[in-house]
């Protein structure tokens, strides 16, 4: 055997394990496309079939969703109708709101204008108020100024029924004189003469009212009293410690006495609410009113 | 041919039985690689040589 013949030999023999192995790897590892086929021709079947039942559910599912279409578009008429109603109900309500505003406002201006006339009113009763008020203290003060000058004249009716009786006293003195000198008179031949009477005995004119005195002693009662602070002789004019916080009053008469003794009169003109200024009515001979004396309206 | 190899020159030199043994392993891998391709094509499509 030649040696080209023994390495064929061996080239063959390897070549045809290489080849066994090869071919059986291959077709051990292939996929069995018969199988495979029937897999997919299933499946394509599968899918067929789907489809079909995909078709019959499309048309099912349309013919459903006619029929919903159907009913939306019959809701929705239903809703536009109702809408057109809402709407036209809704106009009205816009009227009526209109209107309820329009009576609100005039309301509103009628509420305005009351309170207005009430302000009014009300600064009205108050100034009418204070009005009162005044006229009160008004009323309190002509009454105080009223009752002094009452206590004034009861005190002149006082000061007239003692002049009275003086002027009786002389009178009875003067009728007694009268009588002497007559008696004298006749008792050295001579005509006796009546004696003159300046007021007739018992006159009821001057002839003081019997209250008098207790009318005095109620004035007394009640009499201002106060210190002489300062004076000025020159200008006759005095001031005094009390004012019209004590009740003093223009026009008012003052006594000034020092002691016991009577010094003058003073008339009031000016009253401030701690003090007052009058000028010297009656001032009594060799006398002078000097600060410190005491003033009072009785004496 | 001798199964026993025999010194010839240096080289060993193999007798003709084993040439034949490798032919015949060769055949045996080529109709085992042929059985099997055959019986896989059987039982997977049920025909040797036409289309399933």
């Amino acid at each position: 055997m030649s040696t080209l013949t023994k390495v064929m030999i061996v080239l063959l023999t390897v070549f045809s394990l290489v080849a066994s192995t090869i071919v059986v790897t291959f077709v051990a590892n292939q996929d069995n496309y018969l199988q495979k086929a029937d897999t997919t021709k299933r499946q394509l079947d599968g899918a067929e079939k789907a489809k079909d039942q995909a078709e019959r559910e499309q048309i099912d599912a349309k013919k459903a969703s006619d029929v919903l279409v159907a009913k939306l578009e019959d809701e929705k008429n239903r809703l536009t109708k109702d809408l057109i109603a809402v709407r036209e109900e809704l106009d009205g309500f816009k009227r009526t709101k209109a209107a309820l505003d329009a009576e609100h406002a005039g309301m509103m201006a009628a509420v305005q204008t009351a309170t207005t006339g009430e302000q009014q009113q009300r600064a009205l009763f108050v100034a009418a108020q204070k009005e009162v008020e005044r006229l009160k203290a008004e009323q309190i003060q002509r009454e105080a100024e009223l009752k002094e000058t009452n206590q004034m004249l009861l005190e002149k009716l006082a000061l007239i029924s003692d002049l009275d009786g003086k002027i009786r006293q002389l009178t009875q003195e003067n009728q007694d004189l009268g009588t002497r000198v007559n008696q004298y008179l006749t008792k050295y031949g001579q005509m006796a003469a009546k004696p003159p009477t300046t007021v007739a005995q018992g006159s009821p004119g001057v002839r003081p009212a019997q209250p008098i005195a207790t009318v005095a002693a109620q004035t007394r009662s009640i009499a201002l009293n106060g210190q002489v602070t300062a004076v000025d002789l020159r200008g006759r004019l005095l001031e005094i410690s009390i004012g019209s916080a004590a009740g003093v009053r223009k026009d008012m008469t003052f006594h000034v006495i020092r002691g016991d003794r009577f010094v003058a009169d003073i008339l009031i003109m000016e009253v401030w609410p701690d003090r007052a200024v009058g000028v010297l009515d009656v001032v009594q001979a060799g006398l002078q009113p000097q600060a410190g004396d005491n003033v009072s309206t009785n004496l | 041919m001798s199964p026993i190899p025999q010194p010839r020159g240096g080289k060993i030199a193999p007798r003709s039985n084993e040439y034949t043994l490798m032919l015949v392993i060769a055949v045996a891998a080529l109709l085992a690689a042929t059985a099997y391709v055959t019986f896989v094509c059987y039982t997977r499509y049920g025909t040797i040589f036409g289309l399933p």
